[in-house]
């Protein structure tokens, strides 16, 4: 003690002030940057441009650290001024800054539940189009699907899995401080500053009672202070066919024409047939199609064309060029960005283009500070009917030169007369005859005013409106056909002893005859909606120190959000005549309007108490008054405690060592909302209850007046509520190098809003009600490395995992089952349909959704029974549980990996536990193009792993019983009509992101004088894709929608694609 | 505690909204009424809508499938038969019936059921409505009736009831059948007490075009086909007299008069086609429907009319590519094409007809035939229940079912053909006048009332000769009895489906039956 009081005196005799300057890396100033003497009480702060003073003398160590950078120690020389840079990447554990609820900005270390954050850096690693994809794998927790690889192709994305069965279980989104109504695909990467991520209900129980699914929070770009800046960036995409479905190459058309009993001795080759059941290939040329008016006629080889496909699809460019401007001074800052994307799809002529213009800033003066942003997004999108095309390309028959017959206006074996299919018409003519057009036009502004009178307190308003506006049109050309196609007519067959060539009078050609005399009339249709949002809250944040040991930061404040959506459409089959505009139409047109809106008013309060910075307890709470609600339901609480511990900091000793450098745990425990389910146009508008009011008799047919809803909605709802505990720990281990986070949770459900189905003979098919209760507990694990940083190398990665599971806990008291989604229909050959389904159902004591459809009958051994006298398997009537549709299992992995001037950026991710229904697969066994149908040489065939009864109750295994057809009479019929042979694992990997960077060297651009920065990097996305052998279709990350009847691919999808870009990115 | 702190919130908030954002009174209660429909309809926007689904559920293929009532019930009467160019559904056509068999009748009926009570519910209060709500009880007698023919016990009382009660009791088809009786007769009551012609619904009747005589004739009918059905209980001879006290043949509908769904069925969308039409006609734009081409002629009904060279043949079947009418056995595995096989409808090509069953997509979807009225007539005052003559009402019904058919010159070949000497057509020379009655019966209502052809079989066993399936595998000896409660309701009310013990298909009897 006296040691160092005579220390201390002796150091103040040899003070002297020092000046100084706190940038980060990129020559930004920390502004707040905390600066003080080691081992001496007290410090200082850097202001607004990074500088500061500070009284120090030669020898001492300053420790200057900031939110969100890492801890530096500088020893002062003889210098009075110095530079200090602080470097974001050494980052500790604990001190990144974190955006929480209602934009409050803390230390990691101070939060009590589990949140992430991903930087603007790492969105942009493989130049996504959509943030989504840029966040894909990074982070535990977080799942993101893009549900399919068309143009813009839509994602759904879940935290913590899904909670309630028929309501939205995707995250709200927040962007600059506002709940943000729109696609996060209208967002431009590029203006990203960083999106966090904050996981549980618990983070989000500030936003009351839509809050239950956690929150992404993104933050744009507003510019810096400093010199001006601009920056350019081009990327080039091409984007090609991954994998398409496994397909048989060795057997051509015939679909069960010229009847015969016994398909097994099939030998007739029918020339205008769409399904594969003919016979083998065999090099010589045969005729394709019926002869032409003119006598004339398409003669091709008989032999398989293996890349057609693949030909069809072929690689689309798509490009992206950003620009980019931003400045600042003392008081003010400026971004103003611009993208354009312009992208085609591997879909022939499918392309789209996406503008994104934004303006953001903010101004201080004095007390008063402003910020703001304003975005426009125009997104069009010119697609044709995808199912139509798919269906058709993949069905082909494989020795029909496809792509040679694209140009269906010139060449007489291309047009709808002369296309060689008599049920299909050609896909070209289908590309260029049937459009679907949409265009979205949104507007975005934000802004928000604050006072802060004292440098405790600041108040907040914020304003933010959005416009959605979104048109579509769907234009389809008229279809006619020549009296010749329609009469009928003379087919050329090859003989099958290939003796020549034989001429049969037959009916006319199918799509023409079905035609008729008038062709099929053009039709149109349109639909318009208009979204209108508004959020508006006040809010009051206070920053104080009690005492010595204790600090309280609080928010109180409130929120209004007013939600409204217009909607109408027309449209029509016929069109008197091909001009497409609705007063065109012949008949009654289809129509339809509807105008919804929602109010709510929240308050809400927010506050954290600091003991000595190493122990916070913080707490949330918020009731809603929504218009959605009956008068009664309206006022629920929703809140939130947890709590957070810095071990490390509160037992300093514990660190003496090499290994652990941090340690803290958390607790958290909240009760949250979710009225979603009872969403109309959007997921927080009023619809559900209205259901109960009588409707007029669907537009366009009889108007016989009104009949009552069978959908009964229900005055009482009351919004689902979500209790959630979590717990979890945070280390820091070899000084930082390794930091690892686990969170543990648990979630019930109860009040979960159900349609449920009702007896009919109560009246209603369906009816709202608060009847479901749901569980859904996991862990996610993140572990972050820095492993080896110097001068001009650094190693590092990332992995983080989940596991989660969720369970259906009961619905409607003893209900069963709910069904998710509408059943896809498998059918027999050409016969009715036999309500085959591969749905998404919630199950009672199960995982939801779970996949059910049908299944062959089996033996306890799992063995399929066979019938003894014809060797056919049969489908067992009842639905049959296959597993579950989301993944109990996730694992991410990033690795960075930088030498000098080049980094290398990977990302692969992992997902499983799941199955998939695959549509897709019913379609190609229809026309018998799948591999599986040729798996048995078109041969009668013992069943794979079959047995027979004994007639006493016991089974034999099948080893000569054999299928009674092995052909057209078994695979399209039989086989299809079991929807269990469509479902497969939906395990995968994939290697999501890889991308290789050059940083031109400083010393080459100083030439140029005015580039500062220049930088090119090429990248690559799903380039691989591992599945297991089971999965022969398609991507099993695809799904049919973004909704929660997840677990099914459709027919309507585009093969999976792999993405290849090049960068080049200027900043001047 | 809790209620203060809700109050003290409602002042804070209150005090902040008007402060902040300038809310008033209501700001929140926008959500109470749909902007986009109405709460409330007057019936007559209900009427036309609940008649419309009446005609599909009695007709057509509500919900779609093969399975379906209709379907089954025309394939079981030997009227229909399955393509051979299908892959079967051996449950079909073995009578393996399961409870997806006809659900969509039962899923139709009470949503249906619940539009027609909301008429009557729109005149609960002061409002004076009562043929409006006389048409409903009669529409919903007819629905119910329906149901119990087809399943016995249903749920009655607690049925339809807006979503009160989402686990409706089942009531006893017995005690069913007297209340609906007693319903039929309160509803000519209603309809004659009217005040006039205020509350008439004139062009929302579909029917009639707001004809309450006709109604009456209906209501009358309605309740004759009900009595008829309790022939063959133990209290029938006492019950079914007492309720037809001074019942004569102009109290119920006559000659010409078929009551049918007409006026806005149309050929402009396939939602607006006839329900028949729809099902096994043709489309828009003339190509085969759904079941158009999986349905084909039965030999046994074709043999009957070939046998007793009835015009009505070629009326009720097309002819195949030889020219020939030909129809397939039931459960046959022959490999018979359908263009060896008649189709059904009659000769017509999608264009209107002015003869055959299907005629245009606009044709009149019928309740209850005159003809069937007649048979009713005709068998009642065979057995002495009503006045009138039974040759004469018989005459008259078999002329009836040629002219509805569009037989030419309808009352002479009539004639003709009921001269033949066959029990079959010939009334007069009749062993047996109620088998041959019931014969005629069956085959006039081939498609058109293919359930009460049922209902005349499991009352009274005609046709005798009725044939069961040939499909290999079938153990059932007769034709099912009755359909299995759907999968909805073993699904959503199992507890009370559970009350009504173990149901066998093929074993399990209507009440009313023998």
């Amino acid at each position: 003690m006296v040691m160092a009081v005579s220390f201390c005196a002796a150091s103040i005799a040899q003070m002297r002030p020092i000046t100084g300057k706190v940038v980060d890396k990129e020559g930004k100033p920390v502004s707040g940057a905390s600066i003080a003497v080691k081992g001496h009480q007290g410090g200082t702060a850097a202001n607004a441009d990074g500088d500061f003073t500070i009284n120090a003398k030669t020898g001492d160590v300053l420790v200057i650290s900031s939110i969100g950078h890492g801890l530096k120690q500088i020893k002062i020389g003889s210098q009075s001024s110095i530079s200090i840079v602080l470097d974001n990447a050494d980052a500790v554990i604990g001190e990144v800054v974190v955006t929480t609820g209602f934009g409050v900005q803390k230390q990691a270390k101070e939060v009590g539940y589990s949140t992430a954050t991903v930087q603007s850096k790492e969105l942009l690693v493989a130049r996504p189009i959509s943030v989504a994809n840029g966040l894909t794998g990074k982070v535990s927790g977080l799942q993101i699907s893009t549900t399919n690889n068309g143009l813009f192709a839509p994602t759904r994305i879940t935290l913590r899995g899904n909670r309630s069965l028929t309501g939205n279980n995707q995250p709200l989104l927040v962007v600059d401080g506002a709940i943000f109504y729109n696609d996060i695909s209208t967002i431009s990467p590029e203006d990203i500053s960083d999106v966090t991520v904050l996981k549980g209900a618990s983070a989000a129980a500030i936003y009351g009672s839509d809050a239950s699914n956690g929150v992404l929070i993104v933050t744009t770009k507003k510019g810096v202070r400093g010199k001006a800046t601009i920056n350019f960036s081009t990327t080039a995409q091409i984007e090609s066919v991954a994998y398409l479905p496994d397909l048989q190459y060795e057997y051509g058309s015939n679909g069960g024409e010229k009847t015969v009993s016994d398909f097994n001795d099939l030998s007739t080759y029918i020339p205008y047939e769409n399904q594969s059941y003919g016979p083998k290939f065999n090099g010589k040329l045969v005729p394709l199609g019926r002869p032409l008016a003119d006598g004339s006629l398409l003669m091709v080889p008989y032999s398989p064309l293996k890349n057609e496909k693949k030909k069809f699809f072929a690689p689309a460019l798509t490009t992206q060029n950003s620009f980019s401007y931003q400045a600042g001074d003392d008081n003010s800052r400026f971004f103003m960005s611009l993208q354009d994307v312009n992208s085609k799809s591997v879909m022939p002529g499918d392309f789209g283009r996406r503008d994104i213009f934004r303006v953001g800033g903010s101004k201080t003066a004095g007390v008063f500070s402003a910020n703001y942003s304003v975005s426009y997004t125009y997104k069009l999108k010119n697609v044709t009917n995808t199912a139509t095309v798919y269906q058709n390309v993949m069905n082909t028959p494989q020795h029909v030169p496809l792509t040679s017959l694209k140009d269906w206006q010139n060449n007489k074996f291309a047009t709808l007369d002369g296309f060689y299919n008599d049920y299909f018409d050609n896909p070209y003519w289908d590309i260029d005859n049937r459009r679907n057009i949409s265009k979205d036009n949104n507007i975005s502004a934000n802004a928000q005013f604050n006072l802060k009178p004292v440098k405790w307190l600041n108040i907040s308003y914020r304003l933010a409106l959005t416009n959605l506006g979104d048109r579509y049109e769907y234009k389809a050309s008229p279809q006619t056909y020549s009296a010749y196609s329609r009469s009928d007519a003379h087919v050329v067959y090859s003989k099958p002893d290939g003796s020549g060539l034989d001429t049969v009078l037959e009916s006319a050609k199918y799509v023409a005859a079905a035609a008729g005399a008038n062709g099929i009339a053009a039709s149109y249709y349109s639909s318009s909606s208009n979204n209108f949002l508004l959020t508006s809250d006040l809010s009051a944040t206070f920053d104080h120190k009690l005492s010595r040991d204790f600090s309280i930061k609080a928010v109180l404040g409130t929120s209004y959000d007013d939600n409204k959506l217009d909607a109408t459409f027309t449209g029509a089959t016929a069109l008197a005549v091909p001009v497409y505009n609705v007063n065109n139409v012949s008949g009654i047109p289809l129509k339809g309007s509807g105008n919804v809106e929602a109010r709510k008013f929240g308050i809400f309060g927010d506050a954290t108490l600091d003991f000595k910075s190493y122990a916070y307890v913080h707490g949330s709470y918020r009731t809603d008054i929504d218009s959605r609600f009956s008068k009664d339901n309206r006022l629920i609480p929703y809140y939130d405690v947890d709590a957070s511990f810095v071990v490390s900091d509160a037992f300093k000793s514990i660190t003496d060592n090499n290994i652990l450098s941090f340690a803290k745990i958390r607790v958290a425990h909240s009760l949250t909302g979710n009225a979603s389910a009872l969403a109309g146009g959007s997921a927080y508008i009023a619809d559900g209850a209205y259901k109960t009011s009588a409707t007029y008799l669907p537009s366009g047919v009889t108007n016989g007046g009104y009949a009552q809803n069978t959908n009964l909605g229900n005055p009482n709802i009351k919004p689902e509520q979500v209790v959630e505990n979590e717990v979890g720990i945070e280390l820091g281990l070899f000084k930082n190098k390794v930091n690892l986070t686990a969170s543990i949770y648990k979630q019930d459900l109860t009040d979960g809003i159900v349609d449920a189905s009702t007896a009919t003979s109560a009246g209603s098919n369906t009816a709202l009600l608060n009847a479901a209760n749901t569980t859904n507990k996991g862990i996610e694990l993140d572990l972050k490395t820095n492993l080896i940083k110097t001068k001009d190398f650094s190693w590092g990665y990332n992995i983080n995992y989940t596991h989660s599971q969720n369970k259906v806990v009961s619905i409607n008291g003893d209900l069963q089952s709910l069904a998710l989604s509408g059943s896809i229909s498998l059918q027999d050959q050409y016969g009715p349909t036999v309500n085959q389904n591969g749905n998404a159902f919630g199950e009672k004591g199960q995982a939801f959704p779970v996949i059910e459809t049908r299944d062959w009958v089996r033996d306890p051994m799992g063995r399929v029974v066979v019938d003894p006298v014809t060797g056919n398997p049969s489908r067992d009537p009842n639905l049959k549980v296959f597993g579950q549709a989301s993944p109990t299992d996730i694992l991410g992995m990033t690795t960075s990996f930088a030498y000098k001037a080049f980094t290398l950026t990977a990302t692969a991710d992992y997902r499983g536990g799941n199955k998939i229904f695959n549509s897709i697969g019913q379609y190609l066994d229809f026309t018998g193009i799948s591999a599986v149908t040729a798996s048995q040489g078109r041969q009668r065939f013992v069943f794979p792993n079959s047995s027979y009864s004994d007639g006493n109750g016991g089974y034999i295994a099948n080893t000569s019983k054999t299928t009674d057809d092995g052909n057209f009479n078994f695979w399209p019929g039989l086989y299809r009509s079991v929807g269990g042979n469509y479902i497969s694992s939906a395990a995968f990997w994939k290697l999501r992101e890889i991308s290789l960077s050059y940083e031109i060297p400083k010393k080459v651009l100083s030439f140029t004088k005015i580039i500062q920065r220049a930088s090119f990097s090429l990248s690559g996305r799903n380039l691989v894709t591992l599945r297991p052998k089971s999965n022969v279709w398609t991507d099993p990350e695809f799904s049919e929608g973004t909704g929660n009847d997840i677990g099914r691919t459709s027919e309507n999808q585009t093969p999976p694609t792999k993405i290849y870009s090049a960068t080049l990115s200027v900043t001047l | 505690m809790y209620k203060n702190s809700k109050s003290l919130f409602l002042v804070a908030a209150t005090i902040l909204l008007l402060t902040t954002y300038g809310c008033k009174k209501g700001t929140f209660d926008i959500n109470d009424t749909n902007p986009n429909v109405p709460s409330t309809v007057a019936p007559s926007l209900i009427l036309p809508s609940a008649l419309l689904s009446t005609a599909t559920i009695a007709y057509g293929n509500p919900g779609g499938g093969s399975q379906t009532g209709n379907d089954l019930f025309n394939i079981y009467m030997g009227y229909w038969a399955v393509s051979g160019d299908y892959i079967p559904s051996a449950a079909l056509l073995t009578y393996n019936i399961t409870s997806d068999f006809g659900g969509s009748i039962w899923e139709s009926a009470y949503p249906t059921i619940q539009n027609l009570k909301a008429i009557n519910t729109y005149y609960a209060g002061s409002k004076v409505g009562n043929n409006y709500a006389g048409i409903s009880l009669i529409l919903q007698a007819y629905l119910m009736e329906r149901m119990v023919n087809i399943y016995n016990n249903v749920p009655y009382t607690q049925a339809a009831n807006s979503g009160t009660n989402f686990f409706p009791a089942y009531d006893d088809a017995k005690t069913i059948y007297t209340s609906l009786i007693s319903q039929l007769d309160s509803s000519v009551t209603l309809i004659n007490s009217a005040t006039a012609a205020t509350d008439n619904p004139g062009s929302a009747d579909l029917v009639y075009g707001g004809k309450m005589s006709s109604w009456v004739a209906f209501a009358k009918t309605l309740k004759l086909k009900m009595l008829l059905h309790l022939t063959q209980t133990s209290d029938g001879a006492t019950y079914i007299p007492a309720h037809l006290t001074g019942a004569v043949p102009s109290d119920f509908i006559g000659a010409g008069a078929d009551a049918a769904v007409s006026g806005l069925y149309n050929n402009g969308a396939a939602a607006n086609q006839n329900p028949l039409w729809q099902e096994i006609g043709y489309t828009t734009t003339l190509s085969d429907n759904g079941n158009k081409a999986y349905f084909r002629a039965c030999s046994y009904a074709v043999n009957f009319y070939l046998a007793n060279n009835d015009p009505r043949a070629s009326l009720f079947y097309t002819v195949n590519t030889s020219g020939a009418i030909k129809g397939r056995a039931f459960g046959s595995t022959k490999l018979e094409h359908n263009a060896d096989i008649s189709g059904l409808g009659g000769n017509a090509t999608g264009n209107p007809q002015t003869s055959g069953l299907l005629q245009s997509a606009a044709q009149p979807a019928v309740l209850i035939s005159a003809s069937e009225s007649l048979f009713l007539q005709a068998e009642a005052a065979q057995r002495g229940y009503i006045t009138g003559t039974a040759a004469t009402l018989y005459q008259s019904a078999v002329a009836e079912s040629f002219r509805l058919l569009g037989v030419s010159s309808p009352t002479s070949a009539a004639a003709t053909y009921t001269a033949q000497n066959s029990d079959a057509v010939n009334f007069t020379t009749s062993a047996d006048k109620i088998k041959t009655i019931i014969t005629q019966k069956w085959a006039a209502n081939n498609t058109i009332d293919p359930l009460e052809s049922w209902n005349d079989w499991r009352r009274l066993g005609y046709p005798s000769d009725l044939p069961i399936s040939i499909y290999p595998g079938t153990t059932a000896t007769h034709i099912p009895y009755r359909l299995l409660y759907p999968t909805s309701e073993n699904n959503y009310n199992k507890d009370n489906v559970a009350k009504q013990g173990t149901i066998n298909a093929l074993t399990s009897k209507i009440f009313w039956m023998p």
